[in-house]
C-alpha cells in the first residue's frame, strides 16, 4: 500500500465529507428537511446509499443519517513518521467519499443543478426519451447524463452477460490531446467497452474534447457522460450497485456481497487522465472498494498487490513513456493495459473495412441529414437473404457487387439492393438459416455509419456520408458478412460467400426467391407447437448475472429477453454444446394445460441451484418461469380488472398497478418466483400459449401503447384468432388511464371480455 | 503581460477548479489561467495594465478560496497518541479470506 496515496486519498475523503455536511446545512435551511431529493428514473433512491445502507433517501432531511456514517467511516491522515497498516482506513475512506458524494449530487438534484448543463450538448439517439423533462434546447439536449435510468440498465444487461459488452470503463479527467481523447475511446468502443465520462483537468474535460471533435455521446453510442466534475463519478458506481441488486438477486445493506459481485461480474475499470487530486484519489479508493482498479495516465505510486481488486489496484503509464509513435497506438497500449489489470475478456473480430467497428456502433443513427445514400424504407427496396447451399457450390470468401455502386446516385438518394449470403457447412441445417439471417443485422450494424433496420425484404440500410467519404462502399457488406459469420458460427459454418446486387432483373429474381423461402420458413415456424417436440431449450445466459434464473424456452415461447426463440436454442446448441442452451427432454406432461413437466422441473431444480423446484410453462398465476431482469415486458395481475397489464421496457409512464416499469422491474426480476408477475418477450403475447391456463390474451386489460403501435398486425391477428376482432381496442394503455379506477371504467364502457371471464383468484 | 502562481489551499478538487476558472477568467486583463487541484496552485497570466494582483486574490478570496489561506478541511485531525481513534469505533477487521468471496470467484465468465 502507497501511503502517499492513502494520504491523500484520507485527505480528500475528509474534505469532500465536510463539504458535504456544509452543503447539507446549507440545503436543509433554504430547502427544509421534506424538499424531495431523487434520481431521475430509477427504484434505487440514492443507489450508493441504498444498495450500500439499506437507507432509501426520498428526501433531505434522509441524508443526515448517511453524512453521520460517513463520518464513522473517516480517519486521520498517516502520521508522517509513525507508519501503521492503513489499506482498511484508505477503502473505508473511499466508502466516506461514496456516501458523500452522492448526497452531494442528491442535494445538487434538489437544487436543479443536475443533470449538469452543457449548452449546446445534444445526447445522441434514444438517450432523452426517458428523461424528456431535461430536453430544453431546441432539438433537445442542453444537459449530459446524470444517473443512468433503470430501463437503460436493463436494456445493457443482457450484453453485459452474454459478453456482447464486456465490461465498463471510466474516464476520469481530460486526455492530452483532442486526439488522444478520440483514440482512447475509439479503442474502448472497438472492444464494445462502454465508456463512462466524467471529471476535468484545469476545468476541461473529456467530454469537452470529445464533443469538439464531433463524437457522438448517449446511450446508442456506449458513451455517457455524466459530468465535468469527479462527484460525477458516483453515477457509474450508482450504475454498478444496481447492477448486484437488479441482477445479482442481492438486497439492499448486502454491502459486501454487493461489492464482491462487483469484483467477480462486472468488470469495470477507471482510467485516470491528467493530474490526479486528493478528491480522486479518494473517489479511486471507493473505487477500489468495488474491486475496480485505477490506471493512471501520469506518474503516480503504483499498488501492484492484488486482494481487493483481482489484480493490481493502481497502475501509472505516463502518456509520454508509452512506446508508441501515435496517439492511436498509445491508447490502443493503454487500453490493452487497462484489460490486462481488470482481466476484462474481450472477443474482437477484425473486420477489414474502412471505418471503425464493433458493436458499440450498433445504435448509431444515420440521420437524414448525414446520409450519403439509403437502400429500403421509403423510396426503395432492400432485402436479405441467407440461404444453405451444397458445399461444392460455394466458394469461401467470394463476394461479388452485381450492378452499379451508388456513386451515381444523389447525396441523400436511394436504390434498391438484395443481400444474398450462401452458406455451406457439414453442420450446418436449415432450420438454421433464418437464425444466421437475423444477425445479418447485427453485423451490419456493428459498423460505424451504417444504420441497419428490420429484416427480409423491409431492410432499411443507411450510410453516412463520413462512411462514404472514409471509402465505405457496397462491397464492404459482404467483407463485414464474411468476416463475421466466420467469427461467430465457425462451428456450423465452413464457407460464406456473398453476393450484393443492385442490377434490377437480378434483384427482382433474388427477391421473388427470398420471398418464397419467408413464406416457406413462416409456414414451419407456425407448425411448430409445443406438442410438437418432445424437447425443450434453457437459456442460462444470463445465470452470470443472475445465478438462480433459468428460461425454458419452448417453441410456443421464446426467451423473455426476446432475443432468443426455439429455433435459436437449438443452433446454439449445436454450435456450443456445453453452451447456455442446453436441450430439456420435456419427460412426462403432468399437466397439459398449465405446462408441467417432469423433465423441465428436474432441469430448472438443478439450474437454479435448488431455488426453483416446479414451473408452470402456461401460467402466471401458479409457479411462473423466473426472470433475471432483461425482459422486454413485464406481466402482473391486476386482481380488480380479473385481468393483467403489459408494461413494455420502452414505457417510463406509471401504470394502474401504481408502479412504473423500473420499480414493477424489482418484482419481476433476480431470479425469483413471484406469482401473479412474469417477465417475457414481447413476441409471447402473440403466442396461442400466452397465459393460456389462465384465459390467454383476453387477459390483457392494459398494455403500454408503444406495444399496440409497434405490434400492431401481430396483435391484431391474436385479437382475431381469440375471437374478438376489436380487443385490441378494448385494452387500455397509458394515455387513456394510469390507476385501477379508469381502468375498470374503461373496460365496463367497452365490454372487455376479462370482467366475464372466471375469477383469476 | 505577467504570471503569478498563486497557492490556493481551499481547492482540493476538480469542482474547485472550474469555480475558480470562471472567477479568474471573468477579469478584463487575465489571458490565461492554469489551475491545478493536484498542486492547489493556480497560474495566472495577466496585463498589470488593466487588472492588479491584489484583484486576483480579492476576486479568489470573495469566491472563497482565499490565496495562501485555509487548510484542507480534516474532520478526523491524528490524536496525540498516534492511534486512529477511528479502530474502537469500527470493530473488528476481517482477516480471513470472506466466504462469499471464496464462492463468488469462480470462473463465471465462461461464456
Amino acid at each position: 500500500m502507497s501511503r502517499y496515496i492513502a494520504t491523500r486519498a484520507i485527505r480528500g475523503a475528509n474534505a469532500i465529507v465536510a463539504e458535504a455536511e456544509a452543503l447539507l446545512q446549507k440545503a436543509l435551511a433554504e430547502k427544509g428537511p421534506d424538499a424531495p431529493v431523487a434520481f431521475t428514473n430509477t427504484a434505487y433512491y440514492l443507489p450508493v446509499i441504498y444498495g450500500m445502507m439499506a437507507y432509501p433517501v426520498t428526501k433531505i432531511g434522509d441524508l443526515v443519517p448517511v453524512i453521520e456514517k460517513a463520518k464513522s467511516l473517516l480517519h486521520p491522515p498517516p502520521d508522517e513518521n509513525w507508519w501503521v497498516p492503513y489499506l482498511g482506513e484508505t477503502l473505508d475512506c473511499g466508502m466516506a467519499t461514496l456516501l458523500a458524494e452522492e448526497a452531494i449530487e442528491g442535494i445538487r438534484f434538489a437544487y436543479g443543478e443536475q443533470p449538469e448543463r452543457y449548452p449546446g450538448f445534444r445526447m445522441t439517439g434514444s438517450a432523452s426519451f426517458t428523461s424528456p423533462e431535461f430536453e430544453t434546447e431546441e432539438g433537445g439536449g442542453g444537459y449530459l447524463n446524470g444517473p443512468i435510468d433503470d430501463i437503460q440498465l436493463r436494456s445493457w444487461g443482457i450484453q453485459l452477460v452474454d459478453g456482447r459488452m464486456p465490461g465498463f470503463a471510466a474516464l476520469l479527467g481530460a486526455a492530452r490531446t483532442n486526439q488522444a481523447a478520440v483514440a482512447l475511446v475509439r479503442e474502448l468502443q472497438r472492444r464494445n467497452i462502454l465508456v463512462f465520462l466524467m471529471g476535468n483537468v484545469n476545468g476541461r474535460s473529456i467530454i469537452d474534447q470529445l464533443h469538439e471533435e464531433g463524437v457522438e455521446m448517449g446511450y446508442d453510442t456506449y458513451i455517457v457522460p455524466f459530468g465535468r466534475d469527479t462527484i460525477a463519478t458516483i453515477y457509474p458506481l450508482g450504475f454498478a450497485t444496481r447492477s448486484a441488486l437488479t441482477f445479482g438477486g442481492l438486497k439492499p445493506g448486502q454491502w459486501r456481497e454487493i461489492l464482491l459481485y462487483n469484483k467477480y461480474r462486472v468488470f469495470a475499470f477507471a482510467i485516470a487522465l491528467g493530474e490526479v487530486d486528493d478528491l480522486k484519489y479518494a473517489t479511486a479508493a471507493g473505487a477500489i472498494c468495488y474491486g475496480f482498479p485505477v490506471i493512471a495516465d501520469t506518474v503516480i505510486p503504483q499498488i501492484l498487490p492484488t486482494g481487493v481488486t483481482r489484480y493490481e489496484h493502481v497502475i501509472s503509464m505516463p502518456w509520454e513513456e508509452i512506446d508508441a509513435p501515435t496517439d492511436e497506438e498509445k491508447a490502443a497500449r493503454l487500453v490493452q493495459k487497462a484489460i490486462e489489470v481488470r482481466g476484462v475478456k474481450v472477443k474482437i473480430t477484425e473486420v477489414p473495412i474502412p471505418v471503425p467497428y464493433g458493436s458499440a456502433f450498433e445504435g448509431e443513427v444515420v440521420r437524414k441529414a448525414d446520409m450519403r445514400v439509403e437502400f429500403g424504407g421509403r423510396a426503395s427496396r432492400a432485402f436479405e437473404y441467407l440461404r444453405m447451399v451444397p458445399m461444392e457450390q460455394v466458394e469461401d470468401g467470394k463476394i461479388e457487387v452485381i450492378g452499379p455502386g451508388f456513386e451515381d446516385v444523389p447525396v441523400g438518394g436511394a436504390m434498391d439492393l438484395g443481400i444474398v449470403v450462401e452458406v455451406a457447412g457439414r453442420k450446418m441445417q436449415e432450420d438454421f438459416e433464418p437464425v444466421l439471417e437475423r444477425q445479418i443485422h447485427y453485423f451490419i450494424n456493428g459498423a460505424s455509419g451504417i444504420q441497419h433496420i428490420g429484416q427480409r425484404d423491409i431492410a432499411w440500410i443507411r450510410i453516412s456520408k463520413t462512411a462514404a467519404e472514409k471509402g465505405f462502399n457496397l462491397r464492404h457488406f459482404g467483407d463485414i458478412l464474411y468476416a463475421r459469420f466466420h467469427a461467430d458460427f465457425g462451428a456450423i459454418v465452413d464457407k460464406v460467400q456473398v453476393k450484393i446486387i443492385t442490377d434490377p432483373a437480378l434483384h427482382a429474381e433474388w427477391l421473388a426467391k427470398a420471398r418464397e423461402a419467408y413464406d416457406r420458413r413462416n409456414r414451419r415456424l407456425a407448425d411448430l407447437v409445443d406438442e410438437a417436440v418432445d424437447t425443450f431449450y434453457s437459456c442460462v445466459l444470463c445465470q452470470s448475472f443472475a445465478p438462480t434464473h433459468c428460461c425454458v424456452i419452448s417453441p410456443q415461447r421464446l426467451g423473455l429477453c426476446g432475443a432468443y426463440n426455439w429455433l435459436d436454442c437449438k443452433a446454439s446448441y449445436e454450435i456450443n454444446p456445453t453452451g447456455p442452451n442446453q436441450p430439456i427432454a420435456k419427460g412426462q406432461c403432468l399437466d397439459s394445460v398449465k405446462g408441467y413437466f417432469t423433465g423441465v422441473n428436474e432441469y430448472v431444480r438443478v439450474a437454479s441451484q435448488g431455488k426453483v423446484d416446479t414451473v408452470a410453462m402456461y401460467s402466471i398465476m401458479e409457479n411462473p418461469m423466473t426472470a433475471c431482469g432483461c425482459f422486454e415486458c413485464i406481466v402482473m395481475v391486476i386482481p380488480e380488472a380479473n385481468g393483467v397489464m403489459v408494461v413494455s421496457r420502452e414505457d417510463p409512464s406509471m401504470t394502474p398497478a401504481g408502479m412504473t416499469f423500473s420499480t414493477l422491474a424489482g418484482m419481476a426480476g433476480g431470479g425469483l418466483q413471484t406469482p401473479g408477475v412474469m417477465g417475457v418477450g414481447k413476441y409471447y403475447l402473440t403466442s396461442p400459449k400466452f397465459l393460456s391456463a389462465d384465459g390467454g390474451f383476453r387477459r390483457v386489460v392494459w398494455m403500454s401503447s408503444f406495444l399496440k403501435q409497434t405490434m400492431a398486425e401481430e396483435l391484431k391477428a391474436v385479437c382475431e384468432r381469440e375471437g374478438d376482432p376489436d380487443l385490441l381496442d378494448k385494452i387500455a394503455d397509458e394515455t387513456i388511464c394510469t390507476d385501477v379506477e379508469g381502468l375498470l371504467a374503461y373496460l365496463e364502457e367497452k365490454g372487455h371480455p376479462a370482467l366475464t371471464m372466471p375469477p383469476l383468484f | 503581460m505577467e504570471k503569478v502562481v498563486l497557492d490556493v489551499p481551499l481547492m482540493w478538487a476538480d469542482h474547485h477548479v472550474m469555480k475558480v476558472r470562471e472567477v479568474l477568467t471573468k477579469l478584463d486583463g487575465v489571458t490565461d489561467v492554469y489551475a491545478s487541484s493536484a498542486w492547489k496552485q493556480v497560474l495566472v497570466a495577466y496585463d498589470p495594465a488593466k487588472v492588479k494582483r491584489e484583484t486576483l486574490e480579492q476576486a479568489l478570496a470573495q469566491a472563497g478560496y482565499p490565496v495562501g489561506q485555509g487548510e484542507t478541511p480534516i474532520l478526523v485531525p491524528p490524536t496525540e497518541k498516534r492511534r486512529d481513534p477511528r479502530w474502537g469505533d469500527l470493530g473488528f477487521r476481517m482477516s480471513q479470506t470472506y466466504r462469499a468471496d471464496l464462492e463468488m470467484s469462480g470462473d463465471f465468465r465462461k461464456w
